[in-house]
């Protein structure tokens, strides 16, 4: 087997392009992999043109985090406090501060304590805490207990839940 | 499945000798016979590998043979060539794909007269025809017996939940006026049960039904039938086996694409989504146009496998581009144009295998030659690429990677229905914008819109827009009719 070096899917030996995400796969006849054509900036604008109610990072103020989980029409909002938790609510008495439940988080895969956003010196970091189905970050899965810094606009997926983060700092 | 030349079933040349004979004879039996090889249609082979031997390893029973057949051929009449994924197989411990580009062109380039056309239209006369579509479809076949020659034989049918004959098959067309002025009258009413039209018909192809010419049924529809499918699609089995092939129009989002596809691909024929119907009258003049220079009809292809090695899938990517079920063999692909060749695109899953030279399959190219008079053309080519441990890097060909790209991204489309339909819209809607991305990349900027769009209404309403769906779907079908795969002398 391959692994698509994209979203690392196991291919059978001899293919060329990634079932799961169209990659061209690197293989022994390919020098490094060819560099993403993709251009961002055109998507952006693509994307401004279909969707253009959507609040953008200028409309956050400083200090504000924005979650846009998938399926969700308007994004959550943080602000006030140096760390989130990330997970859903279960029997415990133990609520989460952002409480997936409320967005299928419990047939995505969520775990009860999944992961937890910290606001650390102007940065912001993402960590796994032991969750049962991982987190990824832009496809690629976290270590637990391992934080990770976070860029504007990433995308974090929690089970299969994903979410577009963006930030004010 | 043919009673063809003997010595095309050896892939031999009628000037072989005894010694080549004998060769051809056992590489065959070796991989074909039933105690080494239970792939379908190895037994078949190695039976008409084993009659042909008969005959031909026999002195005296060869000479016999070659008397009777009067006609010396010149040579084939079908030229197969193919295009490997990998030129040199890596010997791996573990199953492999290979994908290979098999294309077929006529052999025999001079000016060839155009062959007859049995042809008949069947038009979906339901409510929701009234209007622009039915309007546009009668137009086009107004068109169409302006331009039928004097052997051409032609037909009208129309179907909503019973189907009638408006013009019925006549050759010559000595009654133009008549038939034009049937067609005119035509209007909308009722329910869509492409059973009924599709029976119908046939009937009227089966009364000018003929080997030596092109027989095909031209279906135009915008409507869903419910269930009367698992019919139709016998149907068109039957009529493949007849020989007549189907293509499929669908107008408007409302028709279903799953099925449409399946009915015609079984036939050889492809499935063709227009939006506006405007576009009814190019489709139809294209199509007709097509059938009258046809260089060979009813071409198929039989595959039969090694031991141990699987056909996975097949598209054809040339002249038109759809899905071709592999379930049943032989593999139908329609017709072969007289400038043009048919391409098809098969995906192969190959066993670990051990170093030296490889057999993979035997692939039989089948046709009536129609613009010569010759049916039952038949060329065999054998698939044998060498194993080798480490082999050095290689580029696979740009055809090859033209072609994959584009079916990968086809295929994307097709997932993320597949996981809309099951539920799954986050995923599907994820799919989507990942194709969007290779969609931009590959400098499709429309579909890449469309395809973003679909994305961001999954996730904020979970329900698809038909008329996305088949925009993409058939969008990125298109993409595969690559030029490369359009060669033309």
């Amino acid at each position: 087997m391959i692994k698509c070096p994209a979203c690392h899917h196991e291919e059978y030996e001899g293919e060329l392009f990634c079932s799961e995400c169209g990659a061209r796969l690197s293989g022994p006849w390919v020098e490094p992999p060819p560099t993403a054509t993709f251009d961002s900036a055109r998507l952006r604008e693509i994307s401004k043109n279909i969707t253009p109610a959507t609040s953008t990072l200028a409309e956050l103020q400083q200090g504000q985090i924005a979650l846009y989980i998938s399926g969700a029409a308007m994004p959550i909002i943080l602000e006030g406090h140096s760390e989130y938790l990330l997970g859903r609510e279960g029997h415990e008495q133990l609520v989460p501060d952002v409480n997936l439940n409320l967005y299928g988080g419990r047939e995505q895969g969520v775990s009860r304590i999944h992961a937890s956003l910290r606001v650390d010196r102007r940065q912001l970091l993402l960590m796994d805490l032991g969750s049962t189905n991982g987190t990824r970050l832009n496809g690629t899965p976290l270590t637990a207990h391992e934080p990770v810094r976070l860029e504007n606009g990433d995308e974090i997926r929690l089970g299969k839940l994903t979410m577009k983060i963006t930030f004010n700092f | 499945m043919t009673t063809g030349d003997l010595y095309s079933i050896l892939g031999l040349a009628r000037t072989a000798t005894a010694d080549e004979i004998k060769a051809a004879y056992r590489n065959a039996a070796r991989r074909f016979h039933p105690d080494a090889n239970t792939n379908p249609g190895a037994s078949e082979e190695f039976k008409q590998v084993a009659e042909a031997y008969a005959v031909l390893g026999d002195p005296t029973r060869r000479t016999n043979y070659d008397a009777t057949v009067t006609r010396v051929r010149t040579g084939p009449l079908l030229e197969p060539h193919f295009i490997f994924s990998r030129e040199v197989l890596p010997q791996v411990n573990e199953p492999q794909v290979l994908y290979v580009l098999a294309e077929v062109l006529p052999a025999f380039h001079a000016e060839l007269p155009d062959p007859p056309i049995n042809l008949c239209v069947a038009i979906d006369r339901s409510t929701s025809m009234q209007g622009a579509r039915l309007d546009q479809v009668k137009a086009s076949v107004l068109n169409v017996i302006d331009s039928l020659r004097e052997n051409d034989s032609f037909s009208v049918v129309a179907f909503s939940d019973k189907a009638e004959v408006i013009v019925s098959a006549q050759q010559g067309m000595t009654e133009r006026t008549l038939a034009k002025a049937k067609v005119s009258t035509l209007h909308a009413n009722g329910g869509t049960e492409i059973l009924q039209g599709l029976l119908c018909g046939l009937t009227e192809l089966h009364q000018h039904l003929s080997p030596a010419a092109v027989n095909h049924l031209i279906l135009l529809t915008d409507g869903r039938t419910y269930g009367d499918e698992e019919d139709c699609l016998m149907l068109a089995g039957l009529a493949a086996t007849d020989g007549i092939s189907i293509s499929g129009l669908g107008i408007g989002d409302e028709w279903n694409d799953k099925f449409l596809d399946e009915l015609t691909g079984r036939t050889g024929g492809t499935t063709t989504y227009i939006s506006s119907p405007q576009q009814v009258k190019t489709f139809i003049q294209d199509r007709v146009r097509g059938l009258g220079s046809a260089y060979a009809e009813r071409l198929a292809l039989q595959i039969t496998l090694d031991p141990n090695m699987t056909l996975f899938s097949a598209f054809k990517v040339g002249p038109e581009a759809g899905p071709v079920p592999v379930s049943e063999q032989p593999l139908r692909l329609g017709s072969l144009p007289k400038r043009q060749s048919v391409s098809i695109l098969l995906k192969f899953l190959l066993p670990p295998m051990t170093e030296g030279v490889q057999t993979l399959a035997r692939l039989a190219f089948f046709a009536d030659v129609v613009s010569l008079g010759r049916q039952g053309e038949r060329i065999i080519s054998d698939l044998a690429l060498p194993v080798v441990n480490n082999p050095p890097p290689a580029t696979p060909p740009t055809a090859m990677l033209d072609a994959l790209s584009r079916l990968s991204q086809y295929r994307m489309q097709e997932r993320a229905w597949q996981e809309a339909d099951s539920g799954d819209i986050v995923s599907a809607a994820q799919r989507l914008q990942t194709l969007s991305t290779r969609l931009l990349a590959s400098n499709q900027t429309d579909l890449a819109k469309v395809a973003l769009a679909e994305a961001r209404r999954l996730e904020n309403t979970h329900i698809l827009s038909e008329e996305a769906k088949k925009h993409l779907k058939y969008g990125t079908r298109a993409l595969l009719l690559a030029p490369a795969s359009g060669r033309k002398s």
